[in-house]
Parts: structure tokens; sequence; C-alpha cells
């Protein structure tokens, strides 16, 4: 194992690229710092924040609903999901998960899919990597993140945010000898005419789901850009892939939680998307037939992992599942103003990305993508839709990482004078 | 019955002058206030990394507190008083020493009125606020004691920064970050600088040891147009009728 001195001076090697202004990392932060602050997206416009006040306080006790009955809301899901026509699974672990997915993918060697993180989270992109099955994605931010090769943590909600017009206008340029103005239109204008048509043309695409209703089994979707709506109506299968934490109890809960994810960013999508299983009709004589204009095929996989256990076992990590993933928290984030994608892990930015970090790769990976950058300040939780308590949580992972030895060798000496010297500073 | 001026490791440790301020404050207003020999620090950082110790702590704190005789506290270190207030009862439930934080202290309208305070130069001056964390996010919060006490002194016009109350920047400094990586209090106290700079404050307030450490760097790097003062050194200026430069 790292000690906590190399895990500290990697840290600081890191954070020596914010000194240098040609630096990726520097960029993000430059912008990010600027971009992210707790005032300017708590100002609701009138129309956000009278929704917003009429129901916030109806998010926390939904979730706390599902969480303390996840395996209950689980089984109900998959039995609602059954009978929509659509496949079903419960994936036990992200490996099984993989597993069922490339099952489901078959002989196809190549996927479209939508922006997802859950995807990224349980190795589905790393499974493609490794099985040769080319990814093309569709969301522009990842369309840009793919065309630059980037490979730092970005903003899961915008992945190609912080990428200047000018930039992208140049990497046009190489990749395709294109010259496009380096304006937003122009940009847009370039990517609708090369990834349209290649939508149009998938076989298989993938998805996540902003909810998933254990009362009827609906996918529930929002997005801005349309490529949701395209990729899972146009090729003839489309495979959904989520954590269960995805479920909540009702089709009205998942209205509820979608909206508030777009509101209290406030951001406010062009589609919502309820999808239950695939396209039919029964205009041939009332006979009912899978498989109109839609997609043929719907396969779900619903992902535990560390879910269920984590309920089971009362652990720190209980809280982590009432997240709706809003993504609010990475805006208001002392650390991640500071510091950017320095404060990150691949599964994004802030104590979210650091805590899924941990749940995946360990204690010693969340210290090294900066654990130790946390100030408490609470802004997370506070301007959490659902209180998530992300700091308390915070504080349990130092608590391993101290126990283990790998806190930064400063701090470690001021914990050790509190002990023997009941003063940290003498 | 001991009321007891609780200072802080940091304070004892890096910044006596303000807790001189603090004494003399809390002692002209209630004389039978004292200091104790060899105070324990309250735990602080080990509420963020280590569960036993800091139940340990706790339990030892309280002992001492109890051994002499203390009811109540009155602090001049936000973090102390977060400490106290927050995660002392979640560890002893029965925690039943009575905890101020000196905004809380000085604001009582009698003592306002006994402190009588009035800026002595020529033009009235422009002030500012900042709300730490450790008081906005304490069980009991504190947002208006401090507003209170300096929107009464004469001659002072109190600005708002663009960033206050719930909405107020963290300095970087909290949980130890501030030991390990200045970069993020680097960031974060140059923008609470922009805003005092906005506010076009002449004297920026904190009620928060950690926060004026924080800033108090920064200030020697970036020599702002405008003074850093802590919450009691202000106070206690005024008091003694100085002019503030
Ligand atoms: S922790 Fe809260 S603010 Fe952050 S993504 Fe989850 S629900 Fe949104
Ligand atoms: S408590 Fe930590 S994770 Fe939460 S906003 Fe503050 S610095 Fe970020």
């Amino acid at each position: 194992m790292t000690s906590g001195k190399e895990l500290y001076e990697n840290n600081k090697e890191k954070l020596k690229k914010l000194l240098d202004e040609t630096s990726e990392e520097y960029q993000f932060a430059d912008f990010w710092g600027n971009l992210a602050s707790v005032k300017k997206h708590r100002e609701f416009d009138e129309d956000t924040k009278e929704y917003v006040d009429k129901y916030v306080d109806k998010l926390r006790p939904m979730r706390e609903e599902l969480v303390n009955n996840l395996e209950k809301y689980t089984e109900q899901a998959m039995k609602s999901i059954e009978k929509t026509g659509a496949k079903v699974y419960l994936a036990k672990t992200n490996e099984q998960a993989q597993k069922l997915f490339l099952q489901e993918l078959g002989d196809e060697r190549t996927l479209y899919k939508s922006k997802s993180a859950d995807a990224k989270e349980m190795g589905i992109l790393d499974a493609c990597k490794k099985n040769g099955i080319e990814v093309i994605e569709t969301d522009l931010g990842d369309v840009l993140v793919q065309m630059f090769e980037y490979e730092l943590p970005s903003y899961q909600l915008a992945p190609g945010v912080h990428f200047h017009p000018s930039q992208i206008a140049n990497k046009i340029k190489e990749k395709y000898n294109v010259d496009v103005e380096p304006n937003g239109p122009a940009i847009v204008s370039f990517f609708r005419k090369t990834h349209r048509p290649k939508i149009l043309n998938a076989n298989i695409s993938l998805t996540s789901a902003n909810a998933v209703a254990a009362d009827d089994g609906s996918i529930v979707l929002v997005e801005n850009e349309g490529n949701i709506s395209l990729l899972t109506r146009l090729p003839p299968k489309h495979i959904v892939i989520c954590g269960i934490s995805k479920i909540v109890p009702t089709v009205y809960d998942a209205l509820l939680q979608v909206n508030m994810q777009e509101r209290w960013n406030t951001l406010i999508g062009s589609y919502i998307s309820f999808i239950r299983g695939p396209s039919s009709t029964n205009d041939v004589y009332g006979q009912k037939v899978i498989g109109m204009y839609g997609a043929q095929e719907v396969a779900i996989i619903l992902v535990d992992d560390w879910r269920t256990k984590a309920v089971k076992e009362n652990s720190f990590l209980k809280e982590f599942l009432h997240c709706i993933s809003c993504k609010a928290c990475n805006y208001v984030c002392t650390a991640s103003r500071a510091v950017g994608n320095i404060y990150a892990s691949k599964m994004g930015l802030g104590a979210c990305g650091i805590i899924k970090d941990y749940i995946h790769n360990g204690i010693e990976s969340a210290v090294k993508n900066g654990l130790f950058l946390c100030t408490s300040c609470e802004n997370c939780k506070n301007f959490c839709p659902v209180q998530v308590d992300l700091p308390k949580i915070m504080r349990e992972l130092k608590k391993i990482a101290v126990s283990k030895n790998l806190a930064p060798p400063p701090l470690k000496s001021y914990l050790q004078n509190i002990t023997t010297k009941k003063n940290p500073f003498k | 019955m001991v009321k007891l001026i609780y200072h802080g490791c940091i304070n004892l440790s890096k910044l006596p002058n303000l807790c001189e301020a603090g004494t003399e404050l809390i002692k002209f207003l209630e004389p039978e206030y004292q200091e104790l020999e060899d105070p324990p620090c309250c735990g602080s950082l080990l509420f963020h990394t280590d569960e036993e110790g800091a139940r340990k702590n706790c339990n030892e704190v309280y002992d001492w507190l109890k051994k002499n005789n203390v009811t109540e506290l009155t602090t001049i270190c936000a973090g102390c008083y977060n400490y106290f207030v927050t995660f002392y009862p979640q560890y002893i439930p029965e925690f039943d020493v009575k905890i101020n934080h000196i905004s809380q202290f000085l604001s009582k309208p009698e003592y306002m009125q006994m402190l009588d305070l009035k800026y002595p130069g020529e033009k009235k001056i422009k002030i500012t606020y900042h709300d730490p964390c450790h008081m906005k996010n304490a069980r009991i919060p504190i947002f208006e004691e401090p507003r209170v006490i300096l929107s009464n002194i004469k001659n002072v016009d109190l600005m708002a920064l663009e960033w206050e109350r719930e909405l107020s920047t963290c300095c970087g400094a909290g949980a130890g970050v501030y030991s390990s990586f200045k970069e993020v209090s680097n960031f974060t106290t140059a923008d609470i600088f922009r805003q005092v700079k906005k506010s076009r404050a002449k004297i920026l307030i904190t009620p928060c040891s950690f926060c004026y450490v924080s800033f108090k760097r920064l200030e020697s790097e970036k020599n702002p147009r405008f003074k850093i003062l802590k919450l009691e050194e202000f106070i206690n200026k005024l008091k003694k009728g100085e002019v503030i430069e």
C-alpha cells in the first residue's frame, strides 16, 4: 500500500499544475472556478422558485421510503418492467452487469450511447474497450470529450463545457479538415450534420435512466439535445443500464425526481421520455404486435453492486443512496471551485466523485483523488435538494484513511499533537 | 459555578493578541469570567478523522470542565463554538455546559449599552462581515448577533458582502485542509477579497480564527486596500478609542 506521504506528494504534484496556465488542469479549474458558484445557481427565477419551494420538501421523504425499502421496490420494479414487455435483469455486481450487457449486445460491434454516468461507473465503457466494441457518443459534451481524447474528469451534466469554441474549431479542423467558425451555432450545426445521420443508422443504443418507476415500470429520461429521443426510438434495440437507486416508488415520484434534477440546476430540458417497453401496435385486428416504429426490443439491467449491502448493514454509504444525481453539489463545492478536476475521480467531480471512487476502487484511490481537499464547508449538503449528508460521508472516509495511515503528514502531526499534547499547534 | 473564557488552541498558540482582546472585553462586561490553566483542545480535527479519538477527547474535555465546575463558557473561536454545540451532544447526550460564541455574548443589549461603541475617525467608515462555515453550519447557527453588534456601532456603515449568510464563501481552511493544502484557500480567500473590494468596505471583520489566519496570509501577499480584523479585536480597539488606519 502507498503511504500517506506518497499520496500527499502525489496530490501536491497535481496541484502544481494549477500554476501552469497551459495545463489541462489549470484550464478546467479556471473555467470551473468562474462558472460554478453558490450564488449564481441558487438565484432561481420566479417560476423555478415557485416550483422548487412547492416540491423540494417532498423529495427527501420519497427517497427515504425508497432507500428503507430498496429490495421491495427493486422487486416491484422488476415485475412492472417485465409486464411492459421489456427484458429486465438484476445484476448483483458491476462485473455481472458487464456480462449481461455484452450478452445483450450480441454480435453487434458498434454501440451508440447517450451520456451515462452509470455506464462509466459500472465499467461498461471499459468492457466495450476490452471487447473491441466501438462506442459512439451522441451527447455533444461527450462527443467533444471523445474528439479531444480528454482523459481528466469533467462536469458530468456537460462534460465538454470547459472547451473554448476556438479550441473546438481548431480541433475540428485538425480531425475533420473542416473550417468551422468558433461559435456555438456553427459548432452545433457541424455536429448535427456529422452525428445525426449516424444515430439514424444505429442498431443498438445504450442509455441510463433518470428515474425508474417501481409501480408501472417506466424508464424516465430527461434531455435537451434530442439524442436520447432518437436513440430510444430509432435503433431496433435499446439497452438501459442503471443502479437500483434510480428506482422510485411511483411514476409521480419519477416526475418529481426528474423535474427537481432539472429545476434545481435552473435547467429545463426539452424532452422527458417515459418509456414502457418496446414499441407496439394493436391495429391489426386488435392483435398486439411488438416492434412498430420505435424499438423492437428493450433490455433493462438494474445494478445492485454495493447498494442493498449498504442498506442491510446500515453503513455510512446508505446515506449516499438518497442522491438523485442532480449534480448541484458540484457547483457549490469549495474544493472543486478552487482546484477544479484535481478534486475528482473518473466518476465525477467533488464529493460524489470521491465517494464513488472509494466504493469501486478503495480508500487509497479516494485519497489520491483528493479526499483530504474537502474543507467540510457543508455547501454540498446545504444546497442539495435531498440534503444528502455528503460531508458526513467524507468524514467517515477520512477516518478510514487516517486509520490506514493515509492522511497527509501535516494533518497527521496535528492529530498526534491533539492526542499527546492536547493542542494541535504545540 | 465557573464561567470560563475558552480561547481555543489556535488563538492560544498563534494569536495571543486576540486572546488578550477577548479576555479584556469579556472581563470588562462580566468580571466573574475566568481563564483556567492548560485548557484541553476541543478536539476539532478529531471529529473529521478519528471516531474513537473524538469520543475519548470529548469525554476528557467534559470531565475537565466538570472538575473545574464550569457551567458556561464563552469562546472567541468559531470552530470551538461549532464543535461544542454541534458535535459534543452527539458523543455526550447529557452535555450541559452552556456554550457562547463571543458574538452572542457581546450582542446582549445591556452589554452593547455598556460598551457604547463608536468609530473614532472623523468620517464614517464602511466595514463588512464574513459568515464563516463554523457559524452558519452549527446546530445553533449564528447570523444575526455579529450583525447586531456591528450595525449598532456609531459612525460605521455595515456593508453586505456579495455572498453572505447561508450563501457565504468558505475560506478554504476548514477540516485541516489549511495544514496540507493552502491551494484551496488561495482561491477562496482571493474570491472573498474580491467581494470585500466590491462592497467598498475598508475593514473586513471575521469572527473565526481559521478564516482570520487564512485571510491574513493572503493579506501579506495581495496587499488589499482594506484591513482584516477579528471581531473581538475590532470591538476592543473601538472600546479603547483606537483609530484604525
Ligand atoms: S448529493 Fe445532492 S446535490 Fe449532489 S448530486 Fe446528489 S442529490 Fe444532487
Ligand atoms: S464539504 Fe467538502 S465536498 Fe462538500 S462542498 Fe465543502 S469542500 Fe466540497
